[in-house]
């Protein structure tokens, strides 16, 4: 039994600890930065919201990727000496446990959108990678800018006048304040498509919303990184996997694997920001 | 009639109509924006449309990636203007009423100014995020103490041992009023402070404790801190918990803490007879503060304890009479330090019955004797205590605990059958630590200092009395010094990661062992300077460590001088060949060192059956060990499969032999040499299923293994071979209920090169189904299964069947409900074997037992 021990111990320090950076190249120049302020409803039926998240923005000449700054820094501090040390030890601590014997270490896994999405204009494509517990998925879809209705409101958003516009996308309306005055067809998650950068976005039944909280022109590296160990899926079934009993499923297995038996699955009591994979 | 209301229509819809026809006159325009200087298509490039007197945007479009746009809408141009406009480059307007077409617009470049808003991104995994819960809107009727109200909070889980998780993730911290007040001990607040006097808990995300690091080390780990109701504050709260239940059992239970701004203390008493174990001092890990990993092992020389039960739990085949006491106190030193006090105590009185018989397999015999009615009762008294000064400053950070933990561990035994006697053991252990913690920034770096110190005696003995009145006795005093420093050193180079991490340890043992007044001593010491470099490199698909630890170990005993030098190294590499495969390989060579807790002279008596012969011997073995492992997944199809192959062994220059006397087998070492070989197969799949909600998996796996004992001087070469097979289904589909149901079966084979064969087999499954009646209503059902060979075909079931129920009175009285051993199994038995060796085990298990409690809240 102690070799069995032994070895599950091994096993882990050994995939814990292999986590030099990978090697993602540039795949772009980013101009401008934005910083949004992302909120959402983690539980429509108990109306509560999730604790407020850095969503970013990195546009360049032909590319714009967006991210969760949580997910960003996660995978950030796998390339970074101190990074890689300070998570080696915490497995290094975490296994050497008996306490711990038989658990994944929990602060591997990543945020609740831990979603990039990669917008490339010269192929007219988006490109997005997420997880499922722990593994990783990548799909494609045609880039098709939203179609926008601009209505006559105004507001002042960090100084830039802003008007309103609305659309509908995949199953739920949106309402955009756009500023003419930045002049960027661009916004957060896969918006675009209005004459001047996206201040704020919301639903119209406030489960998601974003809002511009900062914003540099910057001149700095846009990295792509889209793992081979990924599997490649389409839109549709990504979702349907990730919201359906199956990605429960995929949660309890990893967990069965290590030998715990999750308490209960009472499933996500929010929808995704797409709903067209009903 | 008709015609004169067609003009009195025509008459006021004309105005009406007019207009709506001007407007939507359909104009359309494009045109091609190109650099001024390069002539290159720009893409991208804003087009808007608006009035000239106001900013809103009547149409709008951007250039392709060929700089072209057009734009069609239905408007007059007339006073309206067109704005082309990029960032980088000077915006240009044109009267739409004057542009010819097509346009042909070059941008000139210029510096954009935005007025720009930097966000300095919140340190996440550095100060981290507060969420803020109020208690009040999590908690029902049917919750009792904190934990319960934290297990509904979003993101928060409470698991069976009373430790808490926040997104899967181990707290590091547990605040109370923001002070660090039980330390890892926490269980000690979930399972006693009431929901009622906590108006809000925060869990602090990716929270780093020492300040003087929080920009620079990460922490991917949560706090808690509750925040006490104001009535709650600078008073003293608590509960108090009464049961009573058939046959003769009791249950109590108190608490009561009081938060004041300078002074906190929080006080708990738990005791009862129910098999119960009582863990809320049980101190969780977390991953924050710095921590020296390795630690010192005391030995345990006298081997007299009842054996722990196989498979079902402690908790069903003791008997018990358990008290527990602690006190946890807080005093604010200025305004940046803590001192801690904490001192827990239990005084646990156990009984257990039991029979067994042993047998030695041999060349040519057997050596097999029974003990009967062993009766043990074991009396173990602790005496944990700590004083901890923390000082956590913005450049500063200082930590010091000095503790002692004191162990009384007194056994009674008495046993008939084949070597009737009573065995009285005594194995304390006392032990007084400190660690230290000194870290000083300076900029953006670091320097740390990390030491640990302990000094521990553990006085042990046994004396026999056989059944003609003999007695032998065995005393040993035992006490060590040990100290253990350390500092690690990291920087990347290209896509190379290399580490460094030294330090060096001391340890001083010494031994004197009094066996029937022939007394022994023995002193050694250990001085050990080690280092490990380690590489990785990573690549997208490919990844390899490899690891270098050196190391240097200096022995002297008495006037002996031994000094072994090692180097361990180890690899690992993994490879992703596509997103369903990855295969990994592991090769590792390490040295196996003197084994210490043998450093004394002459012999040891362990218990009335044992003798162990000291061994001081500076000869080193090697071991090995290398593996492959596959992983394959279809996520589509929610299908994981995993094998993994280990072959590992060794080789010692000492053989352990064991000698049968008369009434002692003797345990010693002799020179020689003795291998091990063993090869393990494993491997899992597991399938989502649907129509459950829940999941399928089997877990098959094989280990060989090649070894062999020497008994009587002849050397006994055998092979023991295990199948195992487990299978485990879960469901989840209804809302009032939950069903978890697992089975495995086992079979085990040892060989004497054809001799003799020894087989074992058996068989466990378990089910617990989970009623959500009422809200205050809850049911459990617990069945467990276990069928046992107990001799070669002879199998023998076992059922075990608990249920239990809660209901809340009001808001201060709860009444529940356990039945346990529903069908009363009054004994259970099983079969195992280890090298050579097999044991038969029959326990007393408590019998049927009923409990019923009553709580109360102050």
């Amino acid at each position: 039994m102690k070799i069995i021990y032994f070895l599950f111990c091994f096993t882990f320090i050994i995939s814990g600890t292999n986590l030099v950076s990978n090697a993602a190249s540039p795949i772009d120049s980013a101009k401008l930065k934005c910083t949004y302020e992302f909120l959402y409803l983690n539980d429509s039926i108990e109306n509560t919201y999730s604790s407020s998240e850095l969503y970013i923005v990195q546009i360049g000449k032909d590319h714009v990727k967006s991210y969760f700054y949580k997910t960003f820094y996660r995978d950030s501090m796998e390339s970074t000496p101190a990074g890689i040390n300070e998570l080696t030890n915490m497995v290094n601590t975490f296994v050497k446990e008996p306490a711990n014997y038989g658990k994944y270490p929990p602060f591997l896994s990543r945020g609740d959108f831990p979603v990039h999405i990669y917008k490339d204009y010269k192929k007219e494509k988006i490109i997005t990678t997420d997880w499922i517990s722990s593994h990783r998925f990548t799909y494609e879809e045609k880039l098709v800018p939203q179609d926008w209705t601009i209505i006559g409101d105004t507001m002042t958003i960090l100084g830039y006048s802003c008007q309103k516009a609305q659309c509908s996308f995949r199953g739920r309306e949106w309402e955009a304040w756009f500023a003419a005055d930045i002049p960027v067809s661009e916004g957060p998650w896969k918006f675009s498509g209005l004459p001047g950068l996206i201040l704020m976005l919301k639903d119209t039944q406030s489960h998601y919303s974003f809002e511009l909280k900062g914003l540099q022109q910057v001149n700095e590296p846009i990295f792509m990184d889209i793992s081979k160990k990924a599997t490649k899926i389409d839109r549709i079934s990504f979702l349907k996997l990730l919201m359906g009993a199956k990605g429960n499923e995929i949660v309890a297995m990893d967990l069965a694997k290590v030998g715990i038996t999750p308490n209960t699955s009472t499933g996500k009591k929010y929808d995704y920001i797409e709903l067209d994979y009903k | 009639m008709m015609q004169h209301l067609f003009k009195l229509l025509l008459f006021f819809f004309l105005p009406v109509l007019f207009p709506v026809t001007v407007c939507s006159q359909s104009f359309s325009i494009s045109g091609k924006v190109v650099e001024q200087q390069t002539h290159t298509p720009m893409a991208r490039v804003q087009i808007k449309i608006r009035k000239i007197t106001e900013n809103q945007i009547l149409a709008f479009s951007q250039t392709d990636n060929n700089g072209n746009f057009k734009i069609e809408k239905k408007l007059s141009p007339d006073s309206l203007v067109l704005e082309v406009s990029c960032i980088g480059y000077a915006t240009q307007q044109k009267m739409l009423a004057d542009v010819s077409k097509p346009l042909f617009i070059e941008m000139e470049v210029k510096e954009t100014q935005l007025k720009e808003v930097v966000v300095k991104p919140k340190k996440i995994g550095l100060q981290g995020d507060t969420v803020k819960y109020l208690v009040s809107s999590f908690a029902t009727a049917n919750d009792r103490t904190i934990g319960d109200v934290l297990k509904k909070m979003p993101g928060i889980e409470v698991m069976e041992s009373g430790e808490i998780k926040y997104q899967g993730k181990s707290l590091n911290k547990f605040y109370i009023e923001g002070s660090d007040l039980l330390g890892g001990r926490y269980g000690l607040a979930t399972n006693n402070i009431s929901h009622k006097d906590v108006a809000g808990v925060e869990v602090m995300e990716n929270h780093q404790p020492v300040k003087a690091v929080q920009d620079l080390v990460f922490s991917d780990n949560p706090a808690i801190n509750i925040k006490l109701k104001n009535d709650a504050k600078s008073r003293w709260v608590g509960t108090a918990k009464a049961g009573i239940g058939i046959p003769q059992l009791w249950k109590g239970e108190a608490f009561a803490m009081r938060f004041k701004a300078k002074t906190q203390s929080f006080n708990t008493y738990k005791g009862n007879n129910t098999g119960e174990l009582i863990n809320d001092a049980m101190v969780f890990t977390s991953v924050g503060d710095f921590q020296v990993t390795n630690s010192n092992t005391l030995p345990e020389y006298i081997r007299v304890s009842p054996t722990l039960v196989r498979s079902i739990g402690a908790n069903r085949s003791h008997f018990n009479r358990t008290n527990n006491l602690s006190s946890n106190n807080l005093f604010k030193v200025g305004k940046d330090y803590d001192l801690v006090s904490e001192i827990v105590s239990s005084v646990n009185n156990q009984e257990s019955e039991f029979s067994s018989k042993t047998t030695y397999f041999l060349d040519d015999e057997i050596v097999s004797f029974e003990e009967k009615n062993e009766r043990a009762e074991s009396r173990k008294k602790i005496l944990d205590g700590k004083i901890s000064l923390k000082g956590n400053k913005n450049k500063f950070y200082l930590n010091n605990n000095l503790r002692f933990n004191l162990l009384f561990d007194d056994i009674d035994m008495g046993v008939s059958g084949t070597f009737p006697n009573t065995q009285m053991a005594s194995k304390d252990k006392k032990k007084f630590s400190n660690d230290f913690d000194l870290l000083q920034r300076f900029g953006n770096k670091t320097v740390s200092f990390n030491s640990k110190m302990e000094y521990a005696f553990t006085p042990q003995s046994l004396k026999i009395t056989n059944e003609d009145g003999k007695t032998e006795y065995q005393d040993i005093d035992f006490s060590s010094f040990y100290t253990n420093n350390s500092a690690d050193f990291s920087f990347l180079l290209g896509n190379f990661l290399i580490d460094t991490k030294g330090g060096f340890l001391y340890l001083n043992h010494d031994i004197k062992n009094t066996w029937n007044e022939n007394p022994e001593q023995t002193e050694y010491t250990k001085f050990q300077p080690y280092i490990t470099p380690s590489v990785q490199y990573g690549s997208q698909s490919f990844k390899i460590r490899l690891n270098f630890p050196i190391q240097y170990q200096h022995y002297s005993i008495s006037d002996k001088k031994y000094g072994i030098f090692s180097v361990t190294p180890n690899i690992y590499f993994d490879w992703i060949a596509n997103s369903r495969i990855t295969l990994n390989a592991n090769a590792s060579i390490g040295k196996i060192m003197p084994d210490e807790d043998l450093f004394y002279t002459e012999s040891i008596m362990n218990n009335y059956r044992n003798l162990s012969l000291g061994y001081i011997d500076f000869a080193t073995g090697k071991s090995y060990q290398y593996g492959i492992g596959l992983k394959y997944k279809d996520i589509l199809k929610a299908l994981f499969a995993d094998a993994n192959i280990i072959f590992s062994g060794s080789e010692q220059k000492k053989v352990s032999g064991q000698n049968f006397s008369e009434n002692k087998i003797i345990n010693q070492y002799i020179h020689g040499i003795s291998k091990r070989d063993a090869l393990l197969i494993g491997g899992s799949v597991s399938k989502g299923i649907d129509v459950l909600n829940g999941i399928l998996a089997l877990y098959p796996s094989y280990t060989r293994q090649e070894s062999k004992v020497r008994r009587n001087e002849t050397d006994m070469p055998y092979e023991s071979t295990i199948y195992s097979l487990r299978g485990k289904i879960t469901a989840n589909k209804l809302s009032w209920c939950t069903i978890d149901y697992g089975i495995g079966y086992t079979h085990s084979k040892s060989e004497v090169a054809g001799i003799q064969s020894i087989t074992n087999n058996y068989l466990s499954e378990s089910l617990n189904v989970v009623f959500i009646i009422a809200k205050p209503l809850q049911l459990k059902f617990n069945f467990d299964h276990y069928c046992n060979e107990l001799s070669r075909n002879k199998f023998k079931n076992f059922f075990f069947t608990d249920l239990s129920s809660s209901y809340l009175l009001n808001d201060r009285f709860e009444i529940s409900m356990v039945a346990k051993n529903i069908f009363n199994e009054t004994t259970y038995s099983y079969f195992n074997e280890d090298e050579l060796i097999t044991i038969y085990n029959e326990y007393k298990i408590r019998p049927f037992n009923l409990l019923a409690c009553l709580s109360y809240r102050f």
